[in-house]
């Protein structure tokens, strides 16, 4: 527990550190001993926050425990005592230094700094608190004992959670960069994966319950109540986290790309993935019983992971349909680049899919036409079980997906040609692809050339490769297929209207609010650097957008004069 | 009258009906699934059975009552498996027992039992074996003998 918790903390600390350093990247107008001011005060402000919250916990755990205190419990208050006493008052006094600042200069709230602490307290306090206050659940519905350190860790996060949600939604120096729309998203994220296995938990003992009921009792069987409690107590937590970021917040706001990251990442292709994999263990159990090696010789028994899948089938699909109506209603229906990500993203999960199919069927193959059976009970029948399942479902996935992609590329759609989602599409498949095939081909050969070297080389070698001669067919196709396609593409481009500028080095006097809006017209990556010996009158933002895109080149740098010229330099980094 | 250009269309967006009442049937099946499953009664072998004899042992054996369990052994394997044997073998936290074949021969009796065992996180993966559970008539009872299932490597006692 303690160990996922460090995890989760070292992620999180890593994930917003590399995000502030972009931010910080971005901004080089902002001062760079503000900036570095600001982000030893948040980290100083979090450590103190962590610090004095377990601290405090340890004390309260004490506080709550039925038991006498004893010398590990004494060892437990010290340290909870010296941590609230000391990290405590640091907390209290970073926070006021830092209010006054906030309150002082409104250029502080919007500092990325800022907002990566609120969202980054809220996010660590509502996962700390959702995990206590789900043993909290367990010992009030008597699943577990009761545990003091869960009660008082639950209280104390959820009172961090609830602190730092005002602070970030009321609060007078709440946060007013753009980075504060994650906490809604990564409450949003808590609250799916939690409410998805508890969902799962409860359908596939409702569902269990209803075949048992069909084919008959078990001679023994698990203690599945305590399963149904269990997975009660996740659902009915995460139905509120979800309610609360989602439903309340996100669902609402600005379709972002952190937007689009989540709706399409957590919600589309995580749910697809479960109803894949759902659907392929369905057909496979099916197929098993049929040609493959059974587990069981009763139906009955063969077909209990049946419920399961059934279960993780209907939620991972729900899962899927509601984040795809989310996507296609709305305001903003999916259109462009989300729409782009979108199939290429469930084309690659049929690709996947296809690619094992294919590679299990191949083994299953060549191990049928080898010279001598392989070891007993496994004559490839269960192979083709697994196989049949996953090409079944990938190659028509994968195949509709990509059809329209390609009809869209034929049309000359050179958005979808120079697009990010159809180059990491082709390239990761290219690079996976090749890498395994690569992989493959090196233990065929050093099979080969041993064997050959050692005088042993017979018949009996193919069986010994047959996994490593189906990767190197299956991914070797699925390589040189791509590879195709990456040739067809590069031969078109020309043909298709060059690419926009995406670089922007933006010189002027005043630039922040304009960088924005021309960041927002053109789609382009716009730095600012503010130029002291010129004060330009106002000016349309629209002129400077239409400068950028009239040039052909990526990289510009881009200055305003006095009298309002704007000039674009294409340059290029030597 | 006409909608003019700027007004703000107040009317609720449509809302296809026919996935929530689905939804909703789904919802309602699945409860009372739980709900009969819930009220449903625990298969129970005669306990003169050779099945019922093994039903009993497993029960024992994953609620940890070694003695009890040690009682459905044979003379001759209760010598050599003590409670002690128990303790010391592994036994997964959630078994469920299918019965897959019984079979009787006189005095000996041969149970086929499939056993599995989820691992989590992973709701669809799980362990599973069939163990063979053989059984021997004492004092007008069927007893288990040999080395039954969780227990490995009984030793003669000294």
């Amino acid at each position: 527990m303690i160990g996922l918790l460090g995890l989760a903390l070292v992620a999180l600390a890593v994930t917003g550190a590399i995000r502030l350093g972009r931010r910080l990247r971005r901004d080089v107008d902002d001062d760079r001993d503000h900036s570095l001011r600001r982000i030893m005060h948040v980290g100083f402000l979090f450590i103190a926050l962590v610090s004095a919250a377990s601290g405090l916990t340890r004390v309260l755990t004490l506080a709550l425990s039925p038991r006498p205190m004893a010398g590990a419990s004494a060892e437990d208050l010290a340290l909870g005592l010296s941590l609230t006493v000391v990290a405590g008052p640091v907390w209290v006094g970073l926070w006021l230094a830092a209010r006054r600042r906030l309150t002082a200069d409104p250029q502080e709230r919007h500092s990325a700094a800022w907002s990566t602490y609120v969202v980054g307290a809220c996010t660590v306090a509502l996962i700390v608190a959702f995990v206590n206050l789900a043993q909290v659940g367990a010992w009030l519905l008597a699943i577990e004992e009761f545990r003091a350190s869960a009660l008082a860790g639950g209280l104390v996060w959820g009172a961090t959670w609830a602190g730092h949600t005002w602070l970030l939604e009321r609060s007078p120096v709440a946060p007013t960069g753009p980075l504060r729309v994650l906490t809604p998203l990564a409450g949003s994220a808590v609250g799916l994966v939690a409410l998805t296995v508890g969902t799962i938990g409860i359908a596939s003992y409702a569902l269990t319950q209803a075949y048992r009921a069909l084919t008959g009792p078990a001679l023994v069987e698990a203690a599945t109540t305590e399963q149904l409690r269990q997975s009660l107590v996740v659902a009915l937590l995460a139905t509120a986290v979800w309610w609360w970021h989602w439903l309340l917040r996100a669902l609402r706001a600005s379709r972002t790309t952190a937007w689009h990251v989540y709706v399409l990442v957590l919600g589309v292709l995580g749910g697809a993935v479960l109803a894949v994999v759902a659907t392929t263990v369905i057909g496979q159990t099916g197929l098993q019983w049929l040609i493959g090696d059974p587990a069981a010789t009763r139906a009955a028994t063969h077909f209990t992971v049946a419920p399961t899948a059934v279960a993780v089938l209907l939620v991972g699909g729900t899962v899927w349909w509601y984040h795809d109506r989310v996507l296609r209603r709305g305001p903003d229906p999916l259109t462009g680049a989300p729409l782009r990500v979108y199939q290429y993203m469930i084309a690659g999960v049929g690709l996947v899919a296809a690619t094992s199919g294919v590679t299990v069927l191949l083994v299953a193959a060549i191990q049928a036409v080898g010279p001598t059976p392989l070891a007993a009970g496994d004559p490839g029948g269960g192979d083709a079980a697994a196989g049949l399942p996953l090409t079944a479902i990938g190659v028509p996935l994968w195949g509709v997906l990509w059809r329209r992609a390609q009809q869209r590329v034929r049309a000359g759609d050179p958005a979808d040609l120079h697009g990010a989602p159809r180059r990491v599409y082709l390239f990761a498949t290219l690079g996976v692809t090749g890498l395994t095939a690569a992989g493959g081909l090196v233990a065929v050969l050093f099979v080969v050339l041993r064997d050959l070297l050692e005088t042993s080389l017979d018949a009996t070698i193919v069986n010994e490769l047959r996994v490593a001669l189906a990767l190197v067919i299956s991914c070797g196709a699925v390589f040189t297929y791509h590879w195709t396609v990456v040739r067809h593409d590069r031969a078109i481009a020309p043909a298709t209207p060059r690419p926009r500028a995406r670089r922007i080095l933006l010189v002027c006097s005043d630039g922040k609010a304009l960088a924005d809006d021309v960041a927002r017209r053109t789609g382009a990556t716009v730095r600012c650097l503010h130029r002291l010996d010129v004060q330009t009158a106002e000016f349309d933002p629209g002129a400077v957008a239409d400068a950028i895109l009239a040039s052909p080149y990526e990289r510009l740098v881009v200055t305003i004069d006095r009298d309002g010229t704007v000039t674009a330099i294409p340059y290029d980094v030597p | 009258m006409a909608t003019r250009v700027g007004d703000i269309d107040k009317r609720r967006p449509e809302r296809p009906l026919l996935p929530w009442i689905v939804g909703g049937l789904v919802v309602v099946a699945i409860a009372v699934a739980a709900l009969a499953g819930a009220l449903r009664e625990p298969a129970n072998a005669a306990p003169d059975s050779p099945e019922g004899v093994v039903q009993a042992y497993l029960r024992a054996v994953l609620s940890r009552d070694h003695a009890a369990a040690v009682g459905y052994l044979s003379e001759e394997a209760a010598r050599r498996c003590p409670a002690s044997a128990f303790r010391t073998s592994w036994v997964p936290e959630d078994v469920t027992a299918d019965l897959e074949e019984v079979s009787v021969n006189g005095g000996e009796a041969r149970v086929r039992v499939h056993l599995q065992t989820p691992v989590a996180p992973l709701p669809l993966d799980s362990q599973s074996s069939t163990e063979l559970f053989l059984l021997v008539r004492e004092d007008d009872a069927w007893r288990l003998t040999g080395e039954p299932w969780p227990l490995t490597a009984c030793t003669e006692p000294s």
